[in-house]
């Protein structure tokens, strides 16, 4: 074997290892098997050789009718006796009908969880009684399963009073089949469970885009498709620091998760579609919100960006790669596996519940009203996510600041990198309070720290207030991106330049000063101090005038141009109507007298999502269709372009636009239901619409997919488009320019002297040298 | 045109970013998951993707065809890029520890504590006490520190040792490390000797990247003379973690200052974070004595020892912040 | 549905509906109107300028039309902002105010639900239809001087209410966050643990209402509900 072989199959063997290790944490009765909610503190270790039995079970039950069990657990080596307390413990649960406590057993055992398990005084027994009650449909298979411990507690060296002197586990499995099922009558297809239906979906999705892979491959050259040529193929891909190789990869994993996070919201728009619905139960849909905001926002839009950032800065500032290749690769397998950490908590049936904002002190509990176990992963996740993007930032200034091409000047610079290079300075300014934050709230779950217990002084206002120094200019980050693409797609397609280039550059550094100092509107009613709330209140409104200059520059734009309708200019003309839309609704929360009555309701939710969808998601579909004849020489298909275009705008708006209305009347957000009746109506609608906007998608991922081999061949410069990554071939050679261009200058009154300070020359578009 | 007319540095592959990520992945999942083995695995790789990386590095000889690029434009003109890079990264550093000190400030400030005693004021003010809010807040925490005896008479006994105690649980009001370290000077004294260890650390390190660009020197005397000032480097800056332990050990056994108080939380977390930079610096410093053991560099490629240095002295600036916020303060 | 007519989310409501149309209706107009006016004919329609890959195209500007769409829009915030403010007083309270005519509650949130204390006198339609009086002492410490009622909320008509809002351990590891939120008067305050914090309110009409948690605190959040009960003469 050669050396690569060698490394290969190692980290194939840890891969491997590391899911071996996986299945460990749902065999822990507790999940993910960190202590369980009343279990003592011992049972993270011991060995599997204790024997549980049940006693009691009949051999087909009949619906309705309640069975008293008797679980024991045994164990020769562990000594429990005599002597006293914590000698067993055990956790019983059935897939189906009801637990209660035995007779005389009613202070022993106690529910959990849907499940039974021992009280602390249930402690100092081996052996409980519990009732089971049927459930009335006979024709299905209950299956049991009971994990119980012997301890020899106390008893023998009282070493700590938690019992760490003998611990093992065992494990009682059994099926129950109901009187019908018995009988040879057919056994009913058990109900869908949402849980499994998003797992499978997800697997599937998987599973497609794997063969998708391997169907890409295929076509790349069919000729050299064998084992060898993928492994090759796929070490390729994950050995590059080609910054053209790792933006296509970033596209791939964001659209990937783009579809997840969809896949999240349907089902729970599914659980919201009418009142007192009981679709998803509460654990469920309160990780599937968690997990759609977390992905939407770090695993799908900021990896969306990254890739186009990827793609496109080096090309239009004529640049041949990125500063730092390597940081840059690493930046993205960061993210690849931090979604590993992320979803391992779904996987395990335990996800982190604790929405993606993931407020203290909620986050940092652990008892049975606190935060699921998988929120220890998940806050691990975004840790990663943390490293991955300020390694992403440093790279992407870095590269604008050194490596423009001569005549790339800073006021000479496309639109697109401008606003890259401000969302990231952005970004990594603004992502050490995330890092930070995320990091109290992890160690007060793995190393007992307390940042935010206010039981000892902790601040549970703090965490709002870190996350949100992060959050807000989070929130430009993903929205500063898409202004750079309307920007370039609209001059392109009106073939005129942009109106107030200048003044288009100052609102966006504009807005990236101002993005700093308004976190505080997300606080309104958090029990701010009042003064701060006042400055908020201020800093807050002035965000909408560099927002409303670059409106009305683009709106200028198209004055005496000739504007060409090509897919990407009907998504920015849409993100114009759209974000517009969406900027005017922000203005309602500043304003102490409607935020009271805003906050946390469904009209928050309808702001952001025609802020994040509306806005950023718009703009970068716009990118996509812009730029995919750049990066793979040949056009996407217009037709299903506009059929793509035209359903999801119209759905986009179904289903947002009715939540205004919906927070007005008062509907608060994250709830797993509602009983009011009178606003099923309106929440069947938005499902609806929903569906239809989620499924929309599979003609956006079948066209990018059919025009990889059937679209229509482009040249250098399919659009018009004026900056330098036309110039180049399409797709770009590696590395992508062998001469560095330079870019000319078609207002020649604006090279002038050499004189005045660094700031003046920079204005004036002068460089030294 | 600073990067014209030289061949492609061609874009080879390196398999340092995935092990690197996969071995981080593990080992915060071992880590969330309290399984050691899983932990130390991750820790194993991450350290293995930095070996990678490194044996990438190891031929580094200062040239475009190797990767150093100059800058060009305005404001990094003619610098190299990597020096940009890393200027940009430590700004990114200095808000970590902005955000640290931000939340350390919080917390002594006593934010919260404040507008609970102001209700207290209020209370006692109802009750007949004399004075107003401000003066009896002003009184009972003088300078953000308590006077429990003062307090206690100014409200007429309404805010007792009770309100800044609780009986069981760590008090109400958190005793800072520094009550500790200040008291006598054998506490006081591993912090101090650390501050120095670190400033002397920061100048062998300015030594070793003057030697490396001597050309003066016989290269065998100048590889000798890096290799050395590097070695004090990483011994002083292994005295500073040792003497930081010890200190810790001290503090968590005499003391009984654990990390489950607030105060200890903040100390805890923010001296060990700083602790995690410099235990970073020496990896990274073992590579930099090696190279040098080897005798790798020459004034060509000596800049990477002036990149590391501004890290290091970065570090040990934030110590400089660090020791009478947290020590003496 | 909504807050109430008389509420102060109202009369701002207006005004920003307005301002909020004017903007929009101007807005989409002149864009509709470019997209129509200045779509493209025929391929060989020439713009002033030619945009060529690689030249960084004739800058366009015009400083009046900027300084235009910069200065109107900042008048529009600081009048807005203006408005806005006064709305500060009305809705946050001031805990050290020597306002004596307000009726004053203690909400205490817990995972999940609600305890309501009074320190007023109120008077009390409860289920069977009986009258009834509580008369508590005007409440010093909270939890002594308590009275909870069937886990509702009791108020009395045109009042000033100042309710504190403080949470409760019940039995989870941690107190979290809550917020009580009364769409009808379209308010709500985080109660925070470790501070206290407070809202204020009038209501003006009888009837009963819904009270939801507005602030995530865990599984059942969702069902973290009660009723405002408003009782008594509006006169």
């Amino acid at each position: 074997m050669n050396k690569n072989k060698v490394r290969v199959m190692s980290l194939l063997f840890v891969i491997f290892i590391a899911l071996a290790a996986t299945p460990q944490m749902t065999s822990y009765p507790t999940g993910l098997g960190t202590n369980g909610n009343n279990g003592c503190g011992c049972h993270s270790g011991g060995a599997g050789t204790t024997t549980v039995t049940v006693e009691g079970m009949p051999d087909s039950f009949t619906g309705g009718e309640s069975y008293e069990l008797t679980l024991t657990v045994s164990n020769p080596d562990i000594a429990g006796g005599e002597i006293s307390a914590n000698m067993g413990g055990f956790r019983f649960f059935a897939s189906a009908g009801t637990f209660g406590a035995g007779e005389n057993f009613t202070d022993l055992v106690q529910e959990s969880e849907g499940g039974m398990t021992h009280t602390e005084l249930g402690n100092d027994l081996r052996s409980w009684n519990v009732t089971w009650t049927a459930p009335d449909n006979e024709g299905q298979i209950v299956e049991f399963e009971a994990h119980g411990n012997a301890v020899n507690g106390n008893a023998v060296i009282p070493t700590d009073l938690k019992g760490n002197t003998g611990d093992a586990w065992g494990t009682f499995e059994a099926s129950l089949p109901g009187a019908a099922a018995l009988g040879g009558g057919a056994i009913l297809i058990e109900q869908a469970e949402p849980f499994e239906v998003a797992i499978a979906a997800i697997t599937f999705g998987i599973a497609l885009f794997s063969l998708m892979l391997v169907y890409v491959f295929y076509r790349n050259n069919p000729d050299g498709f064998n084992l060898n040529g993928l492994t090759e193929w796929l070490k390729k891909w994950m050995t590059t620091t080609d910054h053209k190789e790792v933006g296509t990869l970033y596209f791939v994993f964001s659209f990937l998760f783009l579809l997840i996070g969809g896949i999240f919201a349907m089902l729970f728009r599914l659980q919201l579609a009418v009142a007192d619905n009981d679709f998803l139960t509460q654990d469920q849909y309160n990780s599937f919100f968690t997990l759609h905001g977390t992905t939407m926002i770090f695993l799908a839009a900021m990896p969306m960006i990254a890739a186009f950032a990827n793609w496109i800065i080096p090309l239009q500032i004529g640049a041949k790669d990125l500063a730092f290749p390597r940081v840059n690769a690493m930046g993205f397998w960061m993210l690849a596996f931090s979604s590993f950490l992320l979803y391992g908590g779904v996987m395990a049936g335990e996800g982190a519940d604790i929405t993606w904002t993931m407020y203290a002190p909620f986050s940092n509990s652990l008892g049975e009203k606190g935060a699921s176990a998988g929120t220890t992963l998940f806050v691990a996740g975004i840790i990663m996510l943390g490293i991955s993007s300020t390694l992403s930032g440093v790279n992407f200034i870095a590269t604008v600041m050194t490596m423009r091409a001569p005549g790339v000047t800073w006021m000479k610079m496309p639109l697109f990198t401008w606003s890259i290079f401000v969302a990231n300075a952005m970004l990594y300014l603004s992502l050490p309070a995330l890092i930070i934050g995320t990091a109290y709230l992890y160690f007060d779950r793995t190393i007992g720290t307390h940042f935010y217990d206010a039981a000892v002084g902790g601040d549970p206002i703090l965490w709002a207030h870190l996350f949100w120094y992060f959050g807000h200019p989070e929130v430009y980050v993903v929205i500063l991106p898409a202004f750079g693409v309307v920007s370039e797609v609209l001059s392109t397609s009106a073939k005129r330049s942009v109106f107030g280039y200048k003044s288009m550059v100052y609102a966006l550094a504009g807005i990236g000063v101002l993005g700093f100092i308004v976190w505080g509107h997300h606080m309104l009613t958090s029990g701010m101090d009042p003064t701060l709330r006042l400055i908020m209140m201020l800093t807050t409104m002035l965000v909408a005038i560099p927002t409303g200059v670059k409106i009305f520059n683009w709106l200028a734009t198209l004055w005496g141009g000739s504007l060409v309708f090509k897919t990407h200019t009907l998504w920015a003309l849409g993100f114009l109507v759209t974000f517009t839309m969406g900027g005017i609704s922000g203005m309602f929360f500043p304003v102490a007298g409607l935020d009271t009555h805003f906050h946390d309701t469904y009209f928050v939710v309808a702001h952001f999502h025609y802020v994040l969808v509306g806005g950023t998601l718009f703009g970068m579909y716009s990118a996509i269709y812009y730029w995919y004849p750049k990066a793979v020489g040949r056009k996407l298909d217009e037709k299903l372009g506009l059929l793509h275009f035209l359903i999801t705008f119209i759905a986009m708006n179904g289903t947002f636009w009715p939540m205004h209305q919906l927070g007005i009347e008062g509907m608060p957000r994250r709830y797993h239901t509602y009983s009011v009746d009178s606003w099923s109506e309106l929440n069947s609608f938005i499902t609806m619409s929903a569906l239809i906007m989620g499924l929309a998608q599979l003609i956006l991922a079948w066209n990018l997919i059919r025009s990889y081999k059937h679209g229509e061949k482009c040249g250098k410069d399919p659009w018009g488009g004026w900056s330098l990554e036309w110039t180049t071939t399409s797709p770009p050679p590696t590395p992508s320019f062998h001469e560095i261009p330079t870019q000319e200058d078609d207002n020649l009154h604006h090279v002038e002297s050499n004189s005045g300070g660094m700031f003046s020359r920079m204005w004036k578009g002068v460089e030294p040298e | 045109m600073s990067y014209d007319d030289h061949d492609d540095h061609g874009h080879h592959g390196s398999w340092a970013p995935i092990i690197a990520s996969l071995g981080t992945m593990l080992f915060l999942y071992g880590f969330s998951e309290a399984s050691m083995g899983i932990t130390a695995i991750g820790l194993t790789i991450l350290v293995w993707g930095l070996f990678t990386w490194w044996k990438g590095d190891l031929p580094f000889d200062g040239s475009e065809k190797m990767g150093e690029l100059k800058s060009y434009g305005t404001p990094f003109g003619g610098m190299n890029v990597r020096k940009a890079g890393i200027w940009l990264f430590l700004m990114s550093e200095v808000m970590i520890f902005g955000t640290f000190f931000g939340a350390y400030i919080r917390m002594r400030t006593n934010w919260n504590t404040h507008w609970t005693l102001r209700d207290k004021a209020q209370e006692a003010i109802d009750g007949g006490a004399t004075g107003t809010v401000d003066s009896i807040v002003e009184t009972c925490m003088p300078h953000h520190h308590i006077n429990v005896a003062a307090c206690e008479q100014a409200t007429n006994g309404l805010v007792n040792n009770s309100f800044w105690f609780t009986e069981s649980g760590p008090p109400a009001y958190h005793h800072v490390a520094a009550e500790y370290i200040t008291a006598d000077f054998w506490t006081l004294l591993p912090g101090a000797i650390n501050t120095f260890a670190l400033i002397l650390s920061s100048f062998t390190v300015v030594l070793a990247l003057k030697a490396a660009k001597n050309v003066d020197l016989e290269p065998r005397v100048r590889d000798k003379k890096v290799r050395n000032y590097l070695t004090i480097t990483l011994m002083l800056g292994t005295l500073f973690l040792i003497l930081k332990l010890w200190e810790w050990n001290h503090l968590i056994h005499d003391y009984d200052f654990t990390i489950s108080t607030l105060a200890g939380s903040f100390f805890y977390v923010t001296t060990g974070a700083h602790g995690v930079h410099v235990f970073v610096g020496l990896v990274f410093l073992t590579y930099f004595i090696y190279k040098a053991h080897i005798g790798g560099w020459d004034q060509n490629n000596a800049q990477s020892i002036e990149y590391y240095g501004l890290y290091w002295h970065f570090v040990d600036l934030a110590w400089v912040i660090i020791f009478p916020a947290f020590y003496l303060y | 549905m909504g807050p109430a007519d008389y509420t102060i989310f109202w009369s701002l409501m207006k005004t920003w509906n307005f301002w909020s149309l004017v903007v929009g209706i101007f807005t989409f107009a002149l864009l509709f109107y470019l997209i129509i006016r200045f779509r493209q004919i025929s391929p060989k329609d020439e713009t002033p300028e030619k945009l060529t890959p690689g030249v960084f195209p004739k800058e366009r500007d015009n400083l009046t039309l900027e300084l235009t769409w910069f200065i109107v829009p900042t008048i529009l915030v600081l009048y807005l902002t203006f408005i806005a403010w006064q709305s500060m007083i009305t809705v946050w309270v001031d805990p050290y105010s020597e306002d004596e005519d307000t009726f004053d509650i203690t909400i205490e949130a817990y995972q999940w639900g609600w305890n309501f204390y009074y320190h007023d006198e109120i008077l009390i339609v409860n289920e069977t239809g009986n009258l009834s009086t509580f008369a508590t002492p005007t409440g010093t410490e909270v939890i002594d001087g308590a009275v909870s009622i069937d886990g509702n909320l009791y108020l009395p008509c045109n009042r000033l209410i100042k309710a504190k809002l403080v949470t409760l351990n019940d039995g989870g590891e941690l107190p979290v966050l809550h917020a009580p939120f009364i769409p009808e008067w379209g308010i709500k305050e985080d109660a925070v643990p470790g501070i206290e914090t407070y809202m204020s309110f009038t209501p003006k009409e009888t009837g009963t209402y819904d009270l939801f948690c507005a602030e995530y605190c865990g599984q059942q959040h969702s069902k973290m509900l009660a009723k405002v009960h408003v009782v008594g003469a509006c006169g």
